[in-house]
């Protein structure tokens, strides 16, 4: 192995696996988790009268998301890393395959239909393809060792080109600009040659282009982008995009630097801002938790990112680095657009919070990802 | 390090907005949060009333029924629709368009209807249609009464013209509202902020007018109006000394020839050529500047040539030596004209400016007017002659009628009131702030000016406004229009004319001032001037309100016939002394005939208690005899108080000829004339003297010299 003392000292106790958890970054996880579950219970509590006692429907099945997520980050920690690579072809062809059932048999909300309904539940194989992508291009690149041809290259954007077209269908806008920062972030640290940099912006502005101009981009989702752009929109769509965001901005406003209170929000109480639970979930923070409870969250994510960035540096080997940087880049771009969008500098895209947004799709994709990162570091010397 | 910078730039920009959003300026989001959550239904306060100066109300307010509407409760809009038009008098098309928006909750039908239009409604029982009181503005004394100083408010109850305008906000008191936070349904937020602010009435406003005088104003004028097929007229009557109006009115003829009062306050927003009663500033310029005295010659001759323009009297007349008096009497534009211009652009422009012309009053009246007085230094040539005669210059009937209180008062100004005060919840009268009274003229130039306006009424243009019994100061003015096509001709060459009399009595103590303008009489020339159309109603009004405000009459009068019996010297400045103590008796003939039906009255009263008293007990009946007693008496009394007021009275065949009772006044009155004469060092001749002096005011001077 290496001839650095600290390796040496763990490879005595090399089969105790437990000794090399993260403890920090699980405790991270968990907090925000649960500073997030108590967001979501007050968005969604309603008045909490006599009268109308506070709902906490939403509250309980947040929790139990959570733990579910603990769990099947435990379960992903447990399974070293590297043996993923045998589970990647059956992963990536039961995501190709979900994605295009949900297609054909997916319950629409919200105009993409991106959804299974499940027993009660709501299933969103995007979120899950994720990590499957993740896994998928680290396992590739690893393969290649550090040398990216242009044809690897090929390969790679149309493996993932795959679950994007057909999220595009969905169409869900916001899911595949995370996809594509998971591949720019993993095709950066693989190795990628400067004009291989030029020549995947020229693809990457054609697709866009393409898009842009098909029929599948539905109203609302230009009237986003451009009401962002746009000061004074006039169509309908574009003035329901500006609502969400004048809504948001001003609930965070309101604010101030201590907040109004835990469950006192008054923008809150009042239902006024869409969404509330799921891409507006910042704002619940923003209102009731103020400057002080908002910066708070933000520095548990800096810690978490901090966190996996450090295991990221300390594998010893390219995938488990790759799946740290796709992981990480998830979790950064998602928490960029997330909180961005609510406080008015990014367009409005139905991205979650990760850990924090009401929904089980995204929080155990989350926590999955984060058991990724955690067999890095359990599993480094084996 | 690609992916090191993107997370420090992403982690940056997030926190920096975030600093922004809500550490360092989170007022908009608050102040708009606040706006879409707060809800406030606003508690009217009731309006305050406005009341005349003896706390009379004047305008109030009052419940009146509104029929609205509930569009989504409406089955049949368009049969509603016609069933309502017929009965509140709003078309049925307009009414179905408002009935036909059933997302809407809320909808007028008509709004601050009669009782009886809303019980006819009502008995329809049309699903949809309810109605409700708002408060709506009623004067109890008639709609139209002092309509132009009161003003108006709309339907939402808020004052748009007049003193409801001015004193709105104290009219309107403090609205209360409640306060609620709302959720997104419209429901009150539990817990949330809710506040009751309790409205406060709004304060009576206690104003100058006194009903009875301005009632009796709007009947006059309307009436002289219509006699003088004029356009409109104005009139304002005021205390000179403590500046208070007691009536202000504005009439107009209506495009169907009907004379209304107007809602414009035309007294303080009508802006017109006051001609001829001007003069009297001109020559408190003239004898503030030393440049003449009462007695002070000079020659007038029939017409004038300045640059482009002649300027002519109003009738011919040969050249004359002519006195300020004289020309005052005459109204002559030449001899005014030629002691303008010794005054001087300046000297006249200072003067107007400081009898307040070209700037508004301190009344602080929606919508009043400046006038128009150009500063001197663009004066043209012509400028002078003709705003020494009042043309070329604009003003607003208020600033006219100051000109004559400026001079009533015996030089000072004292600004003018409307408003009384403002009634405190306590019932206080707050009086709102007023300007101290300041002196623009020497007292004796007041004094030398009154003299003049006397001998105005006495003997010169304006008899037509003496009235027995009190002695009269004013100026005639019968002025041009000026035409929209620029000139004073319009298309047909004719001259447009306004009439206006001002003037002030009793001249030796002034108790009124009175301006009347008429706008556009119409008729023979000789009836369309200051002196016939505007100088009458003068007499009326002052009549009228002498008699309201008890005030005693003046010892001496001016000859109300006017011409008659008038002996006028050869030079045309002479009065006889016969002349002025028919004057003086005729006026004491008034009195007494006065007295006589107010002595006859008594003795009616007196003969219908003691008819009625023979009817009763034998006691009551000594009671009445004893009354009459004291009746009796109470005649001969008034009787003898006029006893010493005529002496010596020649030639006329009226009955004991009552020379005036006040041997005081008049050496006071010649020793000022001597004063005056002494001070300035003149050489004046004393016939003269007696030609200035108002011989109505003192009969007795040519005996005293």
């Amino acid at each position: 192995m290496t001839t650095l003392g600290v390796s040496r000292r763990v490879a005595r106790d090399k089969p105790v696996w437990w000794h090399h958890i993260d403890y920090g970054l699980v405790a991270i996880v968990v907090a925000i988790a649960l500073f997030g579950a108590l967001l979501v219970l007050s968005a969604t509590r309603g008045p909490s009268t006599p009268e109308q006692p506070a709902a906490l429907g939403f509250f309980t099945r947040q929790l139990m998301f959570v733990a579910l997520g603990c769990v099947v980050m435990a379960v992903v920690a447990a399974i070293d890393y590297r043996k993923l690579r045998a589970l990647v072809p059956l992963g990536y062809g039961t995501i190709v395959a979900l994605l295009i059932a949900v297609l054909l048999v997916g319950r629409r909300v919200n105009g993409a239909k991106a959804w299974f309904q499940f027993a009660g539940f709501q299933i969103q194989p995007s979120e899950l393809g994720k990590v499957v992508l993740i896994v998928t291009m680290a396992t590739f690149f690893a393969s290649r060792q550090e040398s990216v041809s242009f044809r690897d290259l090929g390969v790679a954007t149309g493996l993932a080109g795959v679950p994007m077209a057909l999220i595009y269908l969905q169409p869900d806008l916001g899911t595949i600009l995370v996809y594509l920062a998971i591949m720019a972030a993993m095709v950066l640290v693989a190795g990628i040659k400067p004009r291989q940099v030029v020549v995947a912006l020229m693809l990457l502005t054609l697709l866009g282009g393409a898009a842009w101009g098909s029929d599948q981009l539905k109203a609302y989702q230009i009237a986003r982008l451009t009401s962002f752009v746009d000061e004074d929109p006039d169509t309908p769509e574009a003035k329901t995009a500006r609502y969400n965001v004048d809504q948001a901005q001003i609930a965070i406003g309101n604010g101030g630097l201590w907040g109004q209170g835990l469950f006192e929000g008054t923008q809150t109480r009042s239902n006024l801002v869409p969404e509330q639970q799921t891409d507006f979930i910042f704002t619940v923070a923003g209102e009731e938790l103020g400057f002080a409870g908002s910066a708070t969250l933000l520095v548990l994510y800096a810690a978490l990112i901090f966190r996996i960035w450090r295991i990221a540096a300390l594998s010893f080997d390219l995938t488990g680095t790759m799946l740290c940087v796709g992981v990480l880049a998830m979790l950064l771009f998602q928490l960029f657009e997330s909180v961005g969008m609510n406080l008015g500098i990014m367009p409005v895209t139905g991205i979650p919070l990760p850990f924090v947004s009401y929904g089980g799709s995204s929080v155990i994709t989350s926590f999955a990802a984060i058991g990724l990162v955690l067999s890095v570091h359990i599993h480094r010397f084996d | 390090m690609v992916l090191i910078v993107v997370v420090a730039l992403a982690g940056a920009g997030l926190m920096f907005q975030l600093v922004r959003v809500q550490a360092l300026g989170p007022e908009r989001y608050l102040d708009y949060g606040e706006s879409q959550r707060l809800r406030s239904v606003e508690i009217a306060g009731g309006r305050g009333r406005i009341l005349d100066r003896s706390g009379v109300a004047l305008s109030v307010s009052l419940p009146t029924p509104t029929i609205a509407a509930d569009p989504r409760l409406i089955t049949d809009p368009s049969g509603t629709a016609r069933a309502l038009a017929p009965i509140v008098g709003v078309d049925a098309a307009t009414l179905e368009q408002r009935f036909l928006r059933p997302d809407s909750a809320f909808a007028y039908v008509a709004r601050q209807v009669s009782d009886e239009e809303a019980a006819e409604v009502a008995a329809l029982d049309l699903p949809g249609i309810y109605s409700y009181e708002e408060a709506a503005r009623y004067n109890p004394l008639g709609e139209s009464f002092a309509r132009s100083v009161l003003g108006r408010v709309d339907t939402d109850h808020r004052g748009v013209s007049g003193l409801e305008l001015e004193y709105g906000d104290e009219l309107r008191g403090t609205p209360g509202q409640l306060l609620f936070e709302r959720a997104k349904d419209g429901t009150a937020i539990p817990g949330g902020v809710y506040e009751l602010e309790e409205a406060v009435p709004g304060a009576d406003v206690q104003i100058t007018l006194d009903r009875t005088l301005q009632f009796e104003t709007e009947r006059l004028l309307k009436q002289q109006v219509a006699d003088t097929n004029a356009d409109g007229g104005v009139v304002i009557i005021m205390v000179p000394g403590t500046g208070e109006i007691l009536s202000m009115a504005s009439v107009s003829r209506t495009d169907d020839g009907r004379v209304v009062v107007t809602g414009e306050n035309k007294a303080l927003s009508w802006v017109y050529e006051p001609g001829s009663v001007m003069k009297p500033v001109t020559f408190a310029g003239v004898f503030e500047s030393d440049l003449a005295q009462l007695d002070t010659f000079s020659n007038v001759s029939y017409s004038k040539t300045i640059f482009d323009k002649e300027y002519t009297d109003d009738h011919y007349h040969p050249d004359e030596w002519w006195t300020p008096v004289d020309i005052m009497r005459e109204s002559s534009n030449i001899g005014t004209i030629q002691w303008a211009e010794q005054l001087g652009d300046q000297g006249l422009y200072s003067t107007l400016t400081n009898f307040g012309f070209g700037s508004k009053s301190t009344l602080r009246f929606p919508y009043e007017e400046n006038g128009l007085l150009r500063e001197a230094d663009v004066w043209s040539g012509t400028a002078l002659p003709s705003i020494a005669i009042g043309q070329g210059i604009a003003a607003t009937p208020l600033q006219v009628i100051q000109s004559f209180n400026i001079i009533a008062n015996g030089g000072v100004y004292v600004p003018p009131k409307l408003v009384m005060g403002t009634s405190a919840p306590s019932g206080d009268l707050r009086e709102p702030p007023y300007e101290p009274s300041r002196r623009i003229i020497e007292e004796q130039t007041a004094e030398r000016l009154t003299t003049m306006l006397e001998s105005v009424v006495e003997s010169g243009t304006g008899r037509a406004a003496a009235i027995p019994g009190y002695l009269s100061a004013g100026k005639t003015g019968t002025s041009w229009k000026p035409q929209p096509g620029g000139g004073y001709q319009d298309e047909n060459g004719q001259f447009h004319y306004v009439a206006t009399f001002g003037g002030f009595l009793p001249a030796d103590d002034p108790a009124v001032s009175i301006l009347v303008v008429i706008d556009e009489p119409r008729g023979y020339e000789s009836e369309i001037s200051g002196g016939k159309a505007a100088a009458p109603l003068f007499a009326k009004l002052s009549r009228y309100a002498l008699q309201h405000l008890r005030v005693p009459p003046s010892i001496a009068s001016q000859d109300v016939d006017g011409a008659e019996g008038t002996v006028t010297a050869e030079d045309g400045r002479i009065r006889s002394e016969t002349e002025s103590e028919r004057r003086i008796r005729e006026a004491r003939e008034a009195r007494e005939r006065a007295e006589a039906e107010a002595a006859a009255a008594e003795a009616n009263r007196i003969a219908a208690e003691k008819a009625a008293a023979e009817e009763e007990s034998g006691a009551q009946e000594e009671a009445a005899a004893e009354e009459e007693v004291g009746a009796e008496e109470g005649v001969p009394e008034a009787k003898a108080s006029e006893e010493p007021a005529e002496p010596e009275e020649p030639g006329e065949s009226a009955p004991p000829a009552a020379p005036p009772a006040a041997p005081p006044a008049e050496p006071e009155e010649s020793a000022k004339i001597e004063k005056s004469k002494k001070k300035r060092n003149d050489t004046d001749n004393t016939g003269e003297t007696e030609a200035a002096s108002p011989a109505a005011e003192e009969p007795d001077t040519d005996e005293t010299q």
